[in-house]
């Protein structure tokens, strides 16, 4: 019995391992980030250029025609596509990062989006009323950069982080396809 | 049939070296420009708030966006890292693989 064992441990049983180990390893790799996805990549572009946009026409409107009216159609597109965005990212799998950071760009769009309402629904007050605004402060010059170049970061950081999926895709084994 | 676990464990570290050193300037550069965003936007904030440009609520609204575009753009970081990291470990895997099989 001893010898039999003896015999397993010395041979059979490295070999077994070994040839083991590498059916492991062969399909073996870790797995940290999400795929890269082209289309996701595409689709941050085409939405960071759209709300880049609803920012110059912003500015370029006059105080007086800031209405939020006049821009309510563009922000309920906007944010169709923002929450697009994020339940695209959500169903991925490792992508917790891009998730959150869609989920923020989201929140943003929307609490803009509430207080140029309000904003403007004060603006409409009668004149008498202790909580009306001047047009210039419906949505203000300052402001609107600050929220312009606040996305231009935030699609900066989300399209950093889907590029980063593809420098972790790179192919280790690509000198086994040649 | 020899495997050389010492020289294995060798070329399994230069490989993840190669990876990190090609890929740390990315992660080092995006880290430098957030943090030159951060000291450029909170002084503007700071400049604004004492002209009167903008209100007490807008300061204090606009300190809280700032806190979660930051958030957003260490969560990029960390993809970016993260990335790295697969990255490496799996250079380091492939060469223990061809190291097994070469030797059976």
């Amino acid at each position: 019995m001893k010898l039999a064992i003896s015999y397993r441990t010395r041979d059979s049983v490295p070999l077994r391992y070994c040839l083991a180990l590498m059916v492991l390893l062969s399909g073996c790799s870790v797995k940290m980030v999400a795929d890269y996805n082209a289309a996701g990549a595409q689709e941050i572009i085409r939405i960071a250029k759209v709300v880049d946009l609803f920012y110059g026409d912003l500015l370029e409107t006059r105080y007086e025609e800031r209405s939020y009216d006049r821009f309510a159609e563009k922000y309920r597109s906007v944010e169709v596509d923002l929450r697009g965005l994020m339940f695209q990212n959500r169903i991925r799998p490792y992508n917790r990062e891009s998730t959150r950071i869609s989920e923020i760009i989201l929140d943003k769009w929307i609490k803009y989006k509430n207080r140029h309402k309000s904003q403007w629904e004060k603006y409409r007050l009668p004149e008498d009323s202790p909580d009306k605004i001047k047009a210039s402060e419906i949505y203000k010059d300052v402001l609107v950069e600050k929220h312009r170049r606040r996305f231009q970061r935030l699609f900066i950081a989300i399209a950093i982080a889907e590029e980063a999926k593809k420098l972790a895709a790179s192919d280790v084994n690509e000198g086994d396809q040649e | 049939m020899s495997f050389d676990i010492e020289a294995t464990i060798k070329s399994m570290l230069e490989a993840m070296k190669g990876v990190v050193g090609d890929n740390w300037k990315d992660v080092g550069s995006y880290a430098g420009q957030i943090l030159q965003n951060k000291k450029e936007v909170f002084r503007q904030l700071v400049e604004e708030k004492l002209r009167g440009d903008i209100t007490e609520d807008e300061f204090a609204s606009e300190l809280e966006d700032e806190k979660d575009t930051f958030e957003a753009e260490l969560d990029a970081l960390n993809v970016l890292k993260k990335a790295m990291i697969q990255k490496a470990v799996n250079a380091a895997l492939d060469v223990l693989y061809k190291a097994i099989k070469m030797a059976l």
